[in-house]
């Protein structure tokens, strides 16, 4: 079904018009060996994309650091549902990865402690602590009050009272002996003298004698320094009587919180990691036992790192932030917004008092956390636009860990508190999805990348319109209406969506790879068909949506031929005329691409040999137009002026455009017109021309044959159609040709042609009716042919400027002469 | 009206005051609770006594007199003029703290202050209706530390002493009043008789009169200790023992100055003297 748009273009006779077989690749429903697509199975690869499966296979198989992917092509390939395809089989296969949790860590709180857990454990220690903490509310503070308790510390405060009263009885009794009184004042103690039970007066002790006055002055300054001795040992005493106290709550949490932390400890002692965690979870309980009794209920629950509140309680929490029981197999992870946040987590902060504080609990996980231990998808361009978030990535990739780090503290932004979590082993396959150009990008700047994504998976924007593929794309049709809910296809249907998918590849041997596309026309024509109530979707269906989407999307081409067809835009579908010929452009907007002509116009006269390109000249020409303009230079300087200069001045100008053009495909017809204003010859404005020239006047194939061809037909059909209109288009671009229906029908009928030309010379043979004429042995070209027109004319030319006498070798053209037949 | 009931309109004879009596230097916090407690729990009005220790002027005067800061040990001058101003400080903040503790319990309050010895301004002031809060409230050098991170019982046993004499009773009705509001609502606050007897046979008989006497008001002792008559120190020890809060003790005991004395220097809780 296909061989004859295999056929190299050389097989195609060229200077005739295509006949009907040539301009359209149909599907023939008769090859189809099913009625509606329900008879077809179910399809599971991706079709006519072998060396990106291949590649994507690779890169998910192997299992070594570096070896992430890119998958590259065009959106809508299939890329995302090929790699989830592959993923889904890989990761069904792969064993669950750990759990992860952050616990508090009781030496450095800032520091929180990551867990590896087996899949499912980390939320049953999250429960377990909490029970232990719930259990551990209730019996601790029954140990306070318990009447053990309560003696002991009765205990200890008695000893330590008397011990305060004996020393102060005891300096009381040793003042006395000295007749000396110890006194209490408002803020301590003082000493004075007393005789009879009463101090002594400042008159009476004056008269005392001097030596009597010193020894009692002496008495009192050594019996101050022994209280001073005292109040000191106090303070020694107190913080003695504390420790003690400690010393008892320790004895008496070790058996209520050793019981619990028992039974804990048993179901983990395959974990050491959570072992080590437990026993400093005991240790911090036996120190701070006193933040378990029951608080004031009402009390406002606030963060406070190392508080003593009902909060506190917050460090024996465990918080999971990977729970892997929710998965079958390994994880795949889609990042939707990979901001450096999301990718590598982030710490959270609560604001309390007007200041901003955080703890362990509120560290969030990021998607390399939920894809640790499987595969993460993530869109490069949608990476690349995230700040910082591509260098976390590779950071991430490159260490083997995630570290969740605050970028407004690497960049000392901020100057709240923060957490340093212990980082987490990194084991994870990353499937970055982008256009090629950003891959090569990347690669030709970012020295690392090769070294962190070894695979790239390229997706073709098209495959072969082989036998084998076709049935694999009825398939595939099948198997989006049914997952989209959409009614079935019937041959005739599949048919056309088959044609549909290569008039969008542009070309007949093609189909294009875009899946989106197909899913969009299927839901559009299955609309149709549910309105025309009818249980399967069928050709007209499909037609009808092609139509109304190039409908919906066709008002500035319609603006466009509007103009043309009231003058506004000077195109002609008739006559003849020197100097001017029909280009063709094709407009992309929106993803919808639809040809114009152009009309396209030269002058020349006598010069030094340089073509004027005034798109160029005005910087509205790009640079391969004007690579093509500078080409034609170089064959009319190759062919006619190979002994003598160029002495040519020619201005060529895409007339009527505003804007920026670009290709090269108007050089042919640029060409053309430059022969037809040298050899003064008229070209038929019924026909337009498309094609890139060499300088050895071969003409090339160009893009977008179909939608040119349409926009002249388009144009030549409002003003009505001749049977003397066409188009002139590279033969390497028959292979291409999908037109539209009405197209080929008025090719069929004679009333519009497609003309495949080989040669510059074939061309302006169809636009002139003139022959274009060979060089013959004696290196001239044959009379009244179209190049010795032009020979003639440049060696006009290149005589005048030497300054001699011109000497013309044909005649003028007459007014209302078609050609000039020489 | 029988003599039983006599006997009880008499024992529940109502304070007329509770005075709070504190030295120079006392703690003043404990024992104004206390006293503010029992006079809600008698209908009482508040009296705070401060008595200014006469020595002190005495010794201000002084040439070479020094006060020893109790929380600084910073030995300081110390003349007339700042012992007069000290004790003005410690009047005013006296002031604040019990019109705050009274007006917290709606209670009428005065606060008198006195120049001269303790027990001979409590004889001057109390009346025969009245009940006398002494104390220093706390250990000398400040109390025994952080109480309350221990997680010790704020609130330990009422303690009354029973001495047989009829004040015995009334100081036993005072202190039920004073457990009842010390305790929540599960569980009263403990009361502990302190039997005064001179031996067990003799304990055991009172034991055996004060339940059934105590049971009459609606009332239980959580604990009955035996302590011998006249011993300050063994009573001292009981307190301890049972983390007292309060005792209670009845005039004829207190009327021995001696051991009002050894008792105020050995515990720190706040002495209830019933007249």
């Amino acid at each position: 079904m296909t061989e004859r748009f295999l056929l190299h273009p050389d097989a195609i006779a060229s200077g005739q018009p295509l006949a009907r077989e040539h301009l359209a690749h149909r599907c023939d429903p008769s090859t189809l060996d099913f009625k509606t697509t329900d008879e077809l199975p179910e399809l599971t690869g991706i079709v006519g994309q072998k060396r990106a499966t291949d590649a994507v296979g690779f890169g998910i198989g192997i299992e070594r650091r570096g070896y992430n992917l890119f998958v590259m092509g065009p959106s809508g390939a299939g890329k995302r549902t090929l790699v989830k395809q592959v993923l889904a089989e890989r990761a069904a296969g792969v064993a669950k990865p750990s759990d992860w949790v952050y616990v508090n860590n009781f030496v450095h709180a800032h520091k929180p402690i990551a867990i590896e857990l087996p899949s499912g454990r980390g939320a049953a220690l999250k429960r377990d602590m909490r029970q232990l903490v719930d259990e551990l509310r209730s019996t601790i503070p029954g140990v306070f009050e318990s009447e053990e308790y309560t003696a002991k510390v009765g205990e200890i405060d008695a000893e330590f009272t008397e011990r305060h009263e004996k020393a102060l009885g005891e300096l009381g009794d040793e003042a006395s002996r000295e007749s000396i009184a110890l006194l209490r004042t408002p803020a301590g103690f003082s000493f004075a003298p007393v005789k009879n039970g009463e101090v002594i007066a400042p008159e009476e002790f004056a008269k005392l004698p001097e030596s009597e006055q010193t020894r009692i002055e002496d008495a009192i300054a050594a019996l101050q320094a022994k209280l001073e001795k005292l109040i000191r040992d106090a303070f020694r005493w107190r913080k003695e009587r504390h420790e003690r106290v400690k010393q008892l709550n320790r004895e008496m949490m070790l058996l209520a919180v050793g019981h619990a932390m028992d039974e804990l400890r048993a179901r983990y002692t395959d974990l050491p990691k959570v072992l080590d965690y437990l026993d400093a979870v005991r240790q911090d309980v036996i120190e701070n036992a006193d933040d378990f009794r029951k608080r004031e209920e009402g009390q406002a629950a606030v963060i406070r790192l190392g508080g003593k509140d009902e909060s506190s309680l917050r460090r024996y929490e465990v918080n999971v932030i990977i729970d892997q029981a929710v998965h079958d197999g390994a994880p795949v992870e889609f990042v939707d917004h990979p901001t450096f946040q999301n990718l590598v987590g982030r710490v959270d902060h609560i604001s309390q008092l007007g200041t901003l504080v955080t703890d362990f609990n509120l560290i969030k996980p990021g998607a390399l956390h939920r894809a640790n231990g499987g595969f993460l998808l993530i869109d490069v361009i949608k990476l690349l636009m995230q700040p910082f978030a591509y260098e976390g990535l590779k950071r991430a990739l490159r260490r083997g860990e995630i570290r969740i780090e605050s970028l407004g503290e690497m960049y000392s932004l901020v100057s709240t508190v923060s957490l340093e979590p212990e980082p987490i082993p990194l084991q994870v396959k990353v499937v970055l999805f982008g256009e090629r150009m950003i891959y090569y990008l990347l690669q030709a700047y970012d020295p690392e990348f090769g070294k962190l994504f070894r695979v790239a998976a390229d997706f073709e924007e098209d495959f072969d319109r082989s036998g084998e593929n076709t049935r694999l794309y009825a398939g595939l049709l099948g198997t989006i209406a049914r997952n989209h809910k959409l009614l079935p296809l019937d041959r005739d249907a599949v048919a056309r969506a088959i044609e549909h998918a290569s008039r969008r590849a542009g070309d007949a041997a093609k189909i294009v790879a875009d899946i989106d596309g197909v899913i969009e026309l299927l839901s559009e024509a299955d609309h149709r068909a549910r309105a025309r109530g009818v249980a399967v979707i069928g050709a007209d269906d499909v037609r009808a949506a092609e139509d109304a989407r190039r409908e919906r999307a066709s008002r500035i081409k319609e603006n466009m031929q509007e103009a043309i067809l009231r003058g506004t835009l000077l195109i002609d579908t008739g006559g003849a005329k020197v100097g001017q010929v029909n280009g063709l452009s094709v407009f992309e907007l929106g993803g919808h691409a639809f040809g114009e002509p152009t009309r396209i116009t030269a002058t020349t006269r006598l010069g030094d040999g340089h073509v004027i390109d005034i798109q160029r000249e005005v910087e509205l020409g790009g640079a391969i137009h004007s690579k093509g303009v500078m080409i034609l230079s170089s064959f009319l300087a190759a062919r006619y002026s190979g002994r003598q200069n160029l002495s040519l001045a020619a201005s060529l100008v895409f007339e009527q455009t505003y804007g920026e053009v670009e290709g090269d495909s108007a050089s042919l017809g640029e060409l053309c017109v430059l022969l037809s204003s040298l050899a003064e010859l008229p070209i038929r404005q019924s026909l337009a021309v498309t094609g890139s020239v060499n300088q050895l006047g071969e003409v090339q194939a160009i893009g977008g044959v179909n939608d040119k061809i349409e926009g002249f037909f388009d144009v030549c059909r409002a003003r009505g159609l001749t049977g003397e209109q066409g188009v002139l288009i590279p033969v390497s671009n028959v292979p291409h040709l999908m037109l539209r229906d009405e197209v080929v029908e008025a090719a069929a009928a004679g009333q519009f042609r497609i003309w495949p030309v080989r040669t510059v010379d074939e061309a302006i043979e169809l636009l002139t009716g003139v022959p274009a004429g060979a060089l013959d042995a004696t290196s001239e070209f044959p009379a009244r042919t179209v190049n010795a027109r032009v020979a003639a004319r440049l060696r006009e030319y290149a005589a005048l400027r030497r300054g001699q006498p011109a000497r013309r070798t044909f005649r003028p053209r007459k007014k209302g002469e078609t050609h000039d037949g020489g | 009206m029988t003599a039983d009931e006599r006997e009880s309109a008499d024992t529940r004879k109502a304070a007329s005051r509770v005075i709070v009596v504190l030295e120079t230097g006392a703690r003043p916090a404990p024992l104004l609770d206390a006293a503010a407690q029992l006079a809600a729990a008698m209908g009482a009005e508040l009296r705070a006594v401060l008595v200014e220790d006469v020595r002190l002027r005495h010794a201000a005067a002084l040439p070479f007199t020094r006060e020893l800061g109790v929380t600084s040990a910073h030995s300081r001058p110390f003349d007339a003029l700042d012992m007069e101003r000290a004790l003005r400080v410690q009047e005013e903040l006296l002031r604040r703290a019990l019109e705050a503790t009274a007006g917290a319990l709606s209670l009428s309050w005065a606060l008198d202050v006195v120049r001269g010895e303790l027990l001979a301004a409590v004889i001057s002031h109390a009346g025969e209706t009245d009940y006398v809060v002494l104390g220093r409230g706390g250990a000398p050098f400040g109390g025994i530390g952080p109480a309350a991170r221990t997680g010790v019982r704020q609130q330990g046993a009422i303690a009354a002493l029973d001495d047989g004499s009829e004040d015995s009773k009334r100081a036993l009705l005072a202190a039920s009043a004073l457990a009842s509001r010390a305790g929540d609502e599960e569980q009263e606050g403990e009361l502990v008789v302190l039997v005064a007897a001179d031996g067990p046979e003799a304990f055991r008989k009172r034991r055996g009169v004060l339940g059934a006497w105590l049971a009459q008001q609606g009332i239980a002792a959580s604990d009955y200790v035996i302590v011998p008559r006249h011993d300050a120190g063994a009573v001292a020890r009981a307190l301890q023992a049972f983390r007292a809060s309060a005792l209670f003790w009845p005039a004829a005991a207190a009327r021995e100055a001696q051991a009002v004395a050894v008792l105020l220097g050995r515990v720190s809780c706040p002495v209830v003297l019933i007249p």
